[in-house]
């Protein structure tokens, strides 16, 4: 498994948000959110980003260019046999793995395949505690992951998931997996933030920041 | 009952006897030393030397060697050549050489230099079997060897070297500084993986760094290397010269070697920064990810470990390493099924390599040591079988004009002359 320089490697140094395309299910559900977030990153910190998300296909060794991979969904999550290899490969050497049940029901068909393909490819989850780094790497949650309207509206499962889970890899945090719909709460135009009174979008520059330092 | 006459001719006979015997003696300490040969390896002096330590008492001795006997045997000649024994060699003996210390990284490996002017397979073993076989197509040959128990040997052909390392060193602590970014992370993981304990500093924006351990200056007693990313960091970083003067190790990664804080501290230019051909694999080590700064060696003591790529050198009790690659990260993610560990070896050996060592190297050389003691080799000295040593002969003569003297004045006392 390796890779080439591409022309648009070969000019560029800055954090690419790469979203994860996948066989089954929908996996370009959230369009809006890695532009978003991109946008976040740029407004509150000097890393070096680039403007343009790209995709991913988890069947192509071409995902280990990404460090950074977000994948979301509502339909069932089945790896192929070369997706599977692929992500365990790039868990294996250091890549971050980003993964939002779109549905924000824990008893939806995302949740329950996802959950299983992730345990049998690397490994099981487990709670993440709310004092974890990724909490206050640059903006402070003292009280864990932030809610989403979804969450409170009682949308999906009626929850309010206190805890992202996780799969540690070497005390890093390789793969990364919400409940709570973060693909619904920031999938909207990096314009609109002007119009909201706390930007909901400090979290995910959280998530990039931790990817990027731990 | 016998004559007088008898008696007097019976005393000039012992008379005469006693004067050979002197003139024999004279002669014998005239005549050249007798030389005990001996053709002895390691077993065969083993039981030799103590016999010519004590009853045989030889005046020369000479061994005819196939191999630099162990280190005991050969105080053991030394010590029998003080005494007054003239010990002399030969033989044609391959020299080999072998020094080993302790890798200054966590890792607890031994990097074993060896060096052999056979051309025999040389096999570096510890106390419980072979570590690892050094080829033969080089004289001189470095190798890194993991977990040793007990002495550490090499043999090469017949001879073989031994040492003792001293025990791993407590893990030590790297100070990285640079900007957040898949470079920072990749090289921190690379160093907590191969067990060094890493402290960070990574700057989100100028008012911002993301900080992990000490934000301390510094200083020799809590790391024992820094490694700055970027020339922002370099020029930012306070306290690097004065922590490389008193023997910290410091790693200028990308384009750090260009910051003017760093000047001081570097033997070397940073040129324009360098892209990879496109379709340059991401495994080329070449370029270990796809870009990387030219660094030219300037006239101030450089040393090119890898040409214009990677430097060293000393300033005061510390050193400098710098490399001009700026994105190795995408070496491991997107390199060879190897490259993790790869990317994680050598960082860790550029770290180490910039880090003082706890303990200076230990070295064996036989055959310089064998010359050391002996002296050097001489022709195998001429064997005269049957003759016996000259002492002895002595020995022998002198008793024989003792006893004739004694009696001869016995003699002349029975008939009574004085």
């Amino acid at each position: 498994m390796t890779g080439r320089v591409t022309g648009r490697e070969s000019r560029a140094r800055e954090f690419v948000w790469a979203t994860a395309q996948y066989e089954s299910g929908d996996w370009d559900s959230a369009p809006l959110v890695g532009l978003n977030i991109v946008d976040s990153v740029a407004r509150y910190t000097a890393i070096s980003v680039s403007p343009t998300p790209v995709v991913a296909s988890l069947s192509s060794p071409g995902i280990l260019r990404y460090p950074f991979l977000f994948l979301t969904g509502h339909l069932p999550v089945r790896f192929t046999a070369q997706e599977r290899a692929n992500v365990r490969e790039y868990i294996r050497r250091g890549g971050f793995l980003f993964v939002d049940d779109h549905n924000h029901d824990i008893d939806g068909v995302f949740h329950r395949t996802a959950t299983e393909e992730l345990r049998q490819t690397c490994g099981a989850l487990a709670d993440l505690p709310n004092d974890h780094e990724l909490y206050s790497t640059v903006f402070r949650f003292p009280d864990g992951p932030p809610t989403t309207s979804h969450e409170l509206n009682g949308w999906g499962d009626n929850l309010v998931h206190k805890h992202l889970q996780a799969v540690l890899v070497n005390g890093r945090v390789g793969v990364l997996y919400s409940s709570k719909d973060y693909s619904s709460e920031w999938s909207y135009h990096p314009e609109s933030k002007r119009f909201l009174s706390i930007d909901n979008t400090r979290f995910g520059v959280n998530v990039i920041v931790y990817a990027l330092t731990r | 009952m016998r004559s007088r006459a008898d008696t007097a001719r019976a005393e000039l006979a012992l008379r005469v006897v006693a004067l050979a015997a002197l003139a024999a003696w004279g002669a014998n300490a005239l005549r050249p030393a007798t030389v005990r040969v001996a053709t002895a390896d390691a077993a065969s002096l083993a039981s030799q030397l103590p016999g010519w330590t004590g009853t045989a008492d030889p005046e020369r001795v000479h061994v005819a060697l196939d191999r630099v006997p162990d280190r005991p045997f050969v105080d053991w000649l030394a010590a029998l050549d003080a005494a007054g024994v003239r010990v002399t060699w030969s033989g044609a003996i391959a020299g080999t050489a072998m020094e080993a210390w302790r890798a200054p990284d966590p890792s607890g490996d031994v990097v074993v230099m060896s060096s052999s002017s056979d051309s025999a397979i040389r096999v570096v073993a510890d106390e419980l079997g072979p570590l690892d076989t050094l080829p033969t197509a080089r004289a001189i040959y470095a190798t890194r060897v993991r977990d040793v128990a007990g002495a550490l040997s090499m043999r090469s052909g017949r001879q073989a070297a031994a040492i003792r390392i001293a025990a791993s060193a407590a893990a030590r602590r790297v100070l990285v500084i640079g900007a957040a970014g898949w470079e920072a992370k990749f090289v921190i993981a690379a160093l907590e993986e191969r067990g060094w304990l890493v402290d960070s500093r990574l700057r989100l924006s100028p008012d911002h760094v993301v900080s992990q351990g000490s934000r301390a200056d510094p200083d020799t007693a809590r790391w024992s290397a820094l490694v700055l990313l970027d020339s922002a960091s370099a020029e930012s970083a306070r306290g690097v010269e004065r922590f490389v003067r008193e023997g910290g190790g410091l790693v200028l990664a990308g384009d750090a070697s260009r910051a003017p804080r760093a000047a001081p501290l570097v033997a070397w230019s940073a040129a324009r920064r360098a892209v990879a051909p496109l379709g340059t694999a991401a495994s080329d080590t070449t370029w270990r990810g796809l870009s990387r700064v030219p660094l030219v060696a300037s006239a101030r003591g450089a040393i090119e470990l890898e040409p214009d790529k990677v430097l060293a050198r000393r300033h005061y009790a510390g050193r400098v390493v710098a490399l001009g690659y700026d994105q190795t990260w995408r070496w491991r993610m997107a390199g060879g099924d190897e490259s993790v560990a790869s990317h994680r070896d050598w960082w860790s050996r550029l770290v180490a390599a910039s880090v003082k060592r706890d303990s200076e190297a230990i070295g064996v050389a036989p055959l310089a040591a064998l010359h050391a003691a002996l002296g050097a080799p001489s022709p195998a000295a001429r064997v005269v079988p049957g003759v016996p040593a000259r002492g002895v002969v002595s020995q022998w003569l002198g008793a024989i004009m003792l006893a004739a003297l004694l009696v001869e004045w016995v003699l002349r006392r029975r008939r009574g002359a004085r």
